[in-house]
């Protein structure tokens, strides 16, 4: 059976469709814009939950990389791989909208600051994660790496968190935890956005597993 | 206004763009499987 072919799959397209909708709509119209960064402030609509889908993804590398080191059950390391790939996928995109928005507010693209360099880190990191993966050499080493690669790769992602207050302020460009959510106007439209990603990234996850596992059982039958 | 669109427009293509391309390729591969 197709991946859409499945009830559940084609109710959780609808949704994000539905969902997309409404939140085109009021990231553009109706959300509270920063006062000091007109229009494209309203990036941060997306630039931040976009942040928090992606750590979702490799806090779920994390917990079913301990579970396949805990229980030996490879289909942990496939839900592993395919969180990574989704996490993954969010981060570049935290990396290509973060810029976007830099370049108005501050006037570069990209700064060495902080929590910029720590994303970026994190970026690497899982980009040295597929490659061992791919290059690694004995499938059962590999998968046991990588388990462990996950785990210390989320270690980055606190730190991402904490970083405007771990360096120094002079050295920071981004605002301090919660200064911009002293707005409650805003939470309705981040929410939207945040279920609207959890959604995308809930998508992305079980089709790049079915595909993993495809590609598992395609193997086996060559050997 | 041209920022956020730009944003909007990439954040969207791409994850479209993504999760169309694994759809036909789990099509692809089981198609091939049957054959």
């Amino acid at each position: 059976m197709s991946f859409l072919a499945l009830r559940v799959n084609k109710i959780h397209f609808l949704l994000a469709a539905f969902l997309s909708g409404i939140n085109i709509f009021l990231i553009l119209t109706i959300a509270p814009q920063n006062q000091l960064q007109p229009d494209f402030g309203n990036i941060f609509y997306i630039h931040v939950p976009v942040a928090w889908t992606a750590f979702i993804g490799y806090m779920l590398v994390m917990i079913f990389s301990i579970l396949f080191l805990w229980k030996q059950e490879q289909t942990w390391d496939h839900f592993a791989l395919a969180s990574a790939e989704a996490g993954t996928m969010f981060m570049f995109l935290v990396l290509i909208t973060g810029p976007i928005w830099a370049k108005p507010a501050w006037g570069h693209f990209w700064v060495w600051e902080p929590r910029l360099t720590t994303s970026l880190v994190l970026f690497l990191i899982f980009l040295g994660y597929f490659m061992l993966r791919e290059f690694g050499g004995n499938p059962e080493q590999v998968s046991r790496y990588a388990a462990v690669l996950g785990i210390i790769g989320f270690l980055d992602v606190p730190l991402i968190f904490l970083s405007v207050k771990l360096w120094l302020p002079e050295l920071q460009s981004h605002p301090q935890v919660g200064q911009y959510f002293e707005d409650a106007g805003i939470m309705p439209v981040l929410m939207i956005t945040y279920s609207l990603l959890s959604l995308l990234v809930v998508i992305s996850f079980m089709i790049r597993f079915r595909v993993h596992n495809l590609k598992r059982r395609e193997t086996h039958k060559i050997i | 206004m041209t920022y956020l669109l730009t944003v909007i427009i990439i954040v969207y293509g791409f994850i479209i763009a993504w999760i169309v391309i694994q759809i036909r390729l789990e099509n692809e591969m089981k198609i091939q499987k049957e054959e």
